[in-house]
Order: C-alpha cells, then sequence, then structure tokens
C-alpha cells in the first residue's frame, strides 16, 4: 500500500510528444545546448587533447596570401587552408550570390603537401565555380565585418585593445555565409569519413573548419596591426579575444535541410528531448545545483541582454527573453531545493510561466550542469539515411491509413482548398541553383515546385488511398500512383521517428522561414540570431569558446554562456 | 561547358552524383520520389564501378520529354518499358522474385533494384547476353564498364547458383573525369528543375532588403 501511493506520487515524465515539440513557433526559438554540435566537437578536441598549430603564413601586408592550420587528434590530423584576398568594398556582399570573398576555406584531410596547396588556389577562391577533391572535406568562404574588422586592426596597431562594448554586439571579425561538406563541389562524401571517432554525431568536420577559421580571423588582424606600426603593434587581450567568434550568414538554402532529412532531424530532436527527460526525472537535488542553476540563468539573460537585432520580430522574442529569464531567476530564488523532482517542477513552472523562447532557453538551461547524465546522447546524433529510405512495399493501405491517423493528425487542421493555406512555393532558382520562397499565385514558379509540403502531399496521398481496399500492398498502390511515392517514403519513417516530421504547414501564407533556420543552427550551436528578413539570418559561432591555444587549460563547456560583468 | 584545362583532376562525389541523377530525372518528368530512387541506384552503381550515369544519360536522351514509360500500362513489344519504374516496382514485390520481362530500356539500371529486394540470396540477371551475378558480397560479372551499357534487352531475373570463383567489382567513392560529358548531359536535364529568375524573385524569393556588407 505505502509502496502504491509512493508510486502514484511520482510523476510521470517523458519525453515531450511531437505534437508539441515540432511547432514550426517552437522550434524557432530553441538555443544553443551542451548537446550543440560545435561544444560536441570541443569537448572532444579536449578530451582527446589534440594539437594545433598555425603550419603556414604567407600573407602580405594588406592581408593577402595563404595560411594553414593543423588539427592533430591521437588517430589522424587535418588541414585547414585559408587563402586571404584583397577584396574592394564594393564587392563584398554575404549573399550566396557573391562571387568573391575577403577570405575563403578547405579542410583538407591530413597534413599538405605544396602540389595540393597548388590545386587548392586555383579553385578554393573560386568556391562554387572551383573543384575540391575526395581528399578534401568542407569548402567556405568569409567576409570582413565593416563595423569591426578596421577598428580592431586600427586598435591594436595604436597599442590599444578594442572596447569591448564594441566587440560584443557584433562578435566577430569575419562571417561566413555557406559551408559546404558533405561531397558537396567534389568534397569527400559523408560516408567516407562518417565512421571516424572524432567526427561522430553531426557536422563535426565543418564546425572544426570553423572554429579554426576563427584562429584565422585572430591571426589577420595581428598580423596586419604589426605590418601597418611593428613599434607598437600588440595582440589581443586573451579575455576580449575570447569574445570574438565566428560570424555567418544563412538564408533559405539551408532551410530545406530539416525537411529533406527527416531521420537525422528525429535523430538530434530526440536526443535534445530524452536529455531533457532525464533531467526532469532526477528525484532530488541540493541547493548548490540551484544556485548553480540560477547563476546560469543570470549568464543567459546577460547573452539576452547583449543579443541586439534590428528584426521586429526577434525584437520581441528576446525582449520577452529578457523578461522571462528575470522571472524565472526570481522564481530561482524561492525555489525550494529539497522539492521532489526539482527540475521538474521548474520546468512546469516554465511551461506555464514562460514564452516559447523562454521556455526552450529554460530546456538548454536545465541540461546545462547535467554533462554526465546526458553527454552520451551527441554520438546518436546522426543518421543512417540509406536504411531509412528503403520503401516497405508489404505494408498495406491499412497501415499506411494507421500512419496517418497516428502521426498526421495535424494535417486534418489544414484546409488545403483555401489559398492562404498553400500560398508558397519552394523553388530553386536557375540564376544561382539556390532554394527559394515564391508566391504561388503571384509568381510562375508553380511548375517547378519542390517537394517540401509533407502536410499537403499527405492529405493529397490520403484521398487517393481512401479509394483503395485497406488489404491491398502499398506496392501496388505506389505502381499506379508513382506521384505518391515520397510521400509513402515519408510516411513509412515518420512512423517509426515521431520527431521526423514538422507539424506545421511548410507553404503557408503566414510561414516564417527563419524559424527552419534558428532551429537548425541552434543545434550548430549558434548563437545571437539576428534575422535580417523573413528569410536570412546572420548569427555567431563560438563566440566566448576557447582557442586552440587555451583549450587544454580551460573547460569549453563553462564558456558557453557569457561571464557576468563585475 | 567546355572541360577546364585540369580536367584529369576532377572526380565528383557519389553524393551529388546521386543528387545530380536526382534532378536530372526529375527534370526529364519522373515523380520525385521515382526520381530520388533513380539518384540512388545511379549511385549505387558507380560507387561498383559501372556506368550508371551513362545509361541514365543514355535513357533520358532517348526518352526525352515523352511522358514517363509505366509498366505495366504498355504492353511488352510495342513499347519498352523503364527501367527506373520497373526497377522500383520489381524491388516493391509487385513482380515475382524469379521472372522473365521483355524490352526493357537501359536494363543495367534494373541492378540496384534487383539486388534491394534480394538481400539474402545471391541472384543471377540475364540481360540480353550478358550474365551478371548479385550478392551481398558484391556484383560480379565478366563484362566491365561500357560493355554493360545496353540500349534494349530482356532481363531474366533468377537464383543465382555459386558466385565464389569470382571476384567481385571493386568499389569506389569516386566518379572518374572521363563522366564529364554525361555530367554536362545530366545537368541540361537538371536544369528544367531550377524556375527561371525574375528581378522580382531575385528580391522577394532569397529576402532582400536589408544591407548584408557590415
Amino acid at each position: 500500500m505505502d509502496a502504491q501511493i509512493q508510486k502514484s506520487s511520482e510523476p510521470l515524465i517523458v519525453n515531450r510528444p511531437a505534437s508539441v515539440v515540432m511547432k514550426l513557433a517552437r522550434m524557432g526559438s530553441f538555443h544553443q545546448s551542451r548537446l550543440s554540435f560545435m561544444r560536441v566537437l570541443l569537448r572532444r578536441l579536449k578530451a582527446e587533447n589534440w594539437q594545433f598549430r598555425q603550419a603556414e603564413w604567407h600573407i602580405d601586408k594588406d592581408g593577402v596570401g595563404v595560411a594553414t592550420y593543423e588539427a592533430i587528434g591521437p588517430e589522424r590530423t587535418y588541414t585547414l587552408v585559408a587563402f586571404a584576398h584583397d577584396l574592394p568594398d564594393e564587392k563584398r556582399s554575404d549573399r550566396v550570390i557573391a562571387e568573391a570573398w575577403d577570405a575563403t576555406f578547405t579542410l583538407h584531410d591530413g597534413t599538405i603537401s605544396q602540389d595540393d596547396i597548388a590545386r587548392l588556389a586555383a579553385n578554393v577562391p573560386r568556391q562554387e565555380a572551383g573543384r575540391i577533391s575526395g581528399q578534401e572535406l568542407v569548402l567556405s568562404r568569409a567576409n570582413r565585418s565593416v563595423r569591426l574588422f578596421d577598428y580592431v586592426v586600427d586598435c591594436l596597431a595604436r597599442g590599444q585593445q578594442p572596447e569591448r562594448q564594441k566587440i560584443e554586439p557584433i562578435g566577430y571579425l569575419m562571417r561566413t555565409t555557406a559551408v559546404y561538406g558533405s561531397g558537396k563541389f567534389g568534397a569527400a562524401d559523408r560516408s567516407h569519413w562518417a565512421d571516424r571517432a572524432e567526427f561522430a554525431g553531426s557536422f563535426q568536420p565543418e564546425l572544426l573548419a570553423v572554429w579554426l577559421i576563427r584562429s584565422f580571423t585572430i591571426d589577420i588582424v595581428e598580423h596586419m596591426a604589426r605590418q601597418r606600426a611593428p613599434e607598437t603593434a600588440i595582440k589581443l587581450d586573451p579575455n576580449i579575444r575570447r569574445r570574438i567568434g565566428v560570424g555567418n550568414s544563412t538564408g533559405l538554402g539551408m532551410a530545406p535541410f530539416l525537411i529533406n532529412h527527416p531521420a537525422l532531424i528525429h535523430a538530434w530532436i530526440n536526443a535534445r528531448e530524452t536529455a531533457l527527460t532525464r533531467v526532469r526525472q532526477l528525484p532530488n537535488t541540493d541547493r548548490d545545483m540551484i544556485c548553480n542553476l540560477k547563476n546560469l540563468v543570470q549568464r543567459a539573460l546577460q547573452n539576452a541582454n547583449e543579443w541586439t537585432t534590428d528584426s521586429p520580430y526577434q525584437n520581441h522574442k528576446t525582449a520577452g527573453l529578457r523578461d522571462n529569464l528575470a522571472r524565472l531567476a526570481a522564481y530561482l530564488t524561492n525555489f525550494d531545493p529539497a522539492t521532489a523532482y526539482p527540475y521538474n517542477a521548474i520546468y512546469d513552472w516554465g511551461d506555464q510561466h514562460l514564452s516559447l523562447e523562454g521556455q526552450e532557453q529554460l530546456v538548454s538551461l536545465l541540461i546545462e550542469r547535467h554533462g554526465a547524465l546526458v553527454d552520451d546522447l551527441a554520438i546518436t546524433m546522426s543518421a543512417d539515411e540509406t536504411s531509412t529510405f528503403h520503401i516497405d512495399g508489404s505494408m498495406t493501405i491499412g497501415k499506411i491509413k494507421n500512419i496517418f491517423d497516428d502521426s498526421y493528425g495535424w494535417v486534418n487542421k489544414i484546409d488545403y482548398s483555401e489559398n492562404a493555406a498553400k500560398a508558397r512555393v519552394w523553388y530553386v532558382s536557375e540564376e544561382k541553383l539556390e532554394p527559394r520562397l515564391g508566391e504561388r499565385f503571384e509568381e510562375p514558379i508553380e511548375p517547378f515546385e519542390q517537394p517540401l509540403a509533407p502536410g499537403r502531399d499527405v492529405a493529397a496521398a490520403r484521398q487517393t488511398l481512401d479509394q483503395w481496399d485497406d488489404r491491398t500492398s502499398i506496392a501496388s498502390f505506389l505502381l499506379a500512383h508513382p506521384e505518391h511515392r515520397h510521400i509513402i517514403r515519408r510516411m513509412q519513417i515518420v512512423a517509426a521517428l515521431p520527431y521526423a516530421e514538422i507539424h506545421d504547414n511548410t507553404i503557408a501564407a503566414d510561414m516564417q522561414p527563419i524559424d527552419l533556420l534558428r532551429c537548425k543552427l541552434s543545434f550548430f550551436g549558434a548563437s545571437k540570431f539576428d534575422p535580417r528578413s523573413d528569410r536570412w539570418l546572420r548569427i555567431t559561432m563560438y563566440q566566448g569558446a576557447p582557442f586552440p591555444d587555451e583549450l587544454a587549460r580551460l573547460d569549453p563547456d563553462d564558456l558557453a554562456y557569457p561571464p557576468l560583468h563585475s | 561547358m567546355t572541360p577546364p584545362h585540369d580536367a584529369e583532376q576532377i572526380s565528383w562525389s557519389l553524393g551529388e552524383t546521386a543528387a545530380l541523377a536526382t534532378k536530372a530525372a526529375r527534370g526529364a518528368g519522373m515523380p520525385w520520389g521515382v526520381a530520388d530512387e533513380t539518384g540512388v541506384a545511379v549511385s549505387w552503381l558507380q560507387a561498383r564501378g559501372i556506368p550508371g550515369l551513362s545509361a541514365l544519360c543514355r535513357y533520358l536522351k532517348w526518352r526525352q520529354n515523352g511522358p514517363l514509360t509505366r509498366w505495366p500500362d504498355r504492353p511488352a513489344g510495342k513499347s519498352c518499358y523503364c527501367p527506373i519504374a520497373l526497377g522500383t516496382a520489381y524491388m516493391d514485390g509487385v513482380l515475382p522474385a524469379t521472372i522473365t520481362i521483355e524490352n526493357i530500356r537501359e536494363p543495367v539500371l534494373m541492378l540496384p533494384f534487383i539486388a534491394k529486394r534480394n538481400t539474402d540470396q545471391p541472384m543471377q540477371v540475364d540481360l540480353g547476353d550478358l550474365s551478371i551475378h548479385l550478392s551481398k558480397d558484391g556484383v560480379f560479372s565478366p563484362y566491365l564498364d561500357t560493355a554493360l551499357l545496353i540500349s534494349q534487352a530482356n532481363c531474366t531475373i533468377n537464383l543465382a547458383t555459386d558466385t565464389a570463383a569470382m571476384t567481385p567489382y571493386e568499389l569506389t567513392q569516386r566518379v572518374p573525369s572521363y563522366f564529364f560529358g554525361c555530367v554536362n548531359a545530366l545537368d541540361e536535364f537538371a536544369k528544367k528543375t531550377y524556375a527561371p529568375a525574375t528581378d522580382e524573385s531575385r528580391l522577394a524569393g532569397a529576402g532582400a532588403g536589408l544591407n548584408d556588407n557590415d
């Protein structure tokens, strides 16, 4: 009897359902967490005692030339090759349609020969117009921040440190745009390196490249300051230097990824949700841990206070976040650490009192100090997409209809006969081969529509399926209706992997594409999302993180939130 | 497009090859889900050193923009079967595992689908006079490379006898430079999936507006 009473007082704590998590407004409120890929990478590099060195530096006084950086691990070495260019101001554009950049990069597999550098020098500066080889893993480029780059060179040349207040709201000297990997433009296929322990998880080669690019951006401003004024020039103070990350401008090119990789998205979201559940299931805690959490909340508030954007959409959300974090700090001040299932209680309070932006920040904060409990999930954040590609032709139509009822109930709430429900078309432009979003009823683009509206396609398949006998195999149906093949494949994936599908209309008139971008970038570990329109944004990567020369003595996880100003 | 002067250095990843084949198939009129199968099939063939890109290129050029030939609504003898449509139907299990089908266009494109259906059972596939063995250990045939490119043939699928004495095709992760012509030709089909740019879409479609140069 006692045992039963005890049991009934235990809250039932399970992963949040897809119907709650997989809404665009919530996904567009995700924040970086200790499972974000940049943080997973730095933890691993530190644990395995990777060594780093600037192997070559042939950059002239104008900042033109080539430099290489080696990352030396227990089994393999990777080399970032950086080409620095002299780009006239008028040619500097972050858009993917640009054709010239301040710097271009590739990550080479192994140490690099002069022949390979010569080969890459003929291709990497041309980016999409060039070709890299199976010995390269990443292709990227960056532009100088007009706001910060020259200012920092000037300061250092005069022997002064730049002001932190100027650095903080921008957070980078150079801004990358595309960071290509996984077989793009000739690079090695993911399958070539996917079984390497150092790349377990997602996007590890790309983010290793970006972390090394960060060192290059520091080295080049210090070099240019020294060239300008060898007598007076100084290096950046390490505490100021650490507040400099790498910027990134991201547009619609990234948006379809979340829809095109359902099994992978499930793996990402499932890891994060499982981490939250594990923390919520902890039966008790102590005063120190609650104090620690409150301190983290204040550091997150510091980050929110330094998060500036011209976007009314994000400004409204960020203002709400600041208010939310202040209220959360007040709540934790009075929180009794002896509360049963304390983190679940805090989560529930957040669920009732915070905005989506605040709730999702709380998720990241709750798991932050529980590395021993959640860090093992990092290696589950990848997917073998070849195994999920296969259609089970023997599945009956009745079973497919069950999947519809179980996993696609949200589709019933959308009336796709309404123009507003299908106002948008995802298409690829001939000009730059990049995904774009257009207006179905205003532009002649429908014939070029990409299959990025699962809700609509599921609804259409369901209508046709209703004319068929439930006992028939889906193989027979697909023979007669090959136009539904992509969506039947998807339904079979979603049946097994609930977080594989976004429970929202991705072609609705009021859909916010930046929600898709924000979700993906939060998994990368980005911070300070700065939407520049409803379909592209700027972010900061690795702001606050240790540099290669300080990784051995600093804890990258402790630096993920800014230090409190004294 | 002309080959670059350093063409001998160029090779393609399997990933971009699959993406190209998918887009080309879609550009030629296939439904998306079937186009996706095409990309995966071509990549499967190329990974085994079989010229899947060439076969797809030949097939799409032959068909140009006609409607997709779809089994079984075109009776054999009058027309040819599409190797992708037929391959997916076979893989899905609509057809018996052992079967003879007449008049398949570019039948080498069928091989990935036959292999994927029969992962536990070695199979012998006769494409006209060519005999090919498929098993979990690989693809086995005395015929190499372009010898496998047949415009049209009957295809007989049977359980295989012993493959132990044969050596499988070597696996590769790259598509070599001599596929340049095929890549270019498939690019032309792929382009049919791209929307022509207009001034409006240039501005609105990607969301320009605010200055990005800061």
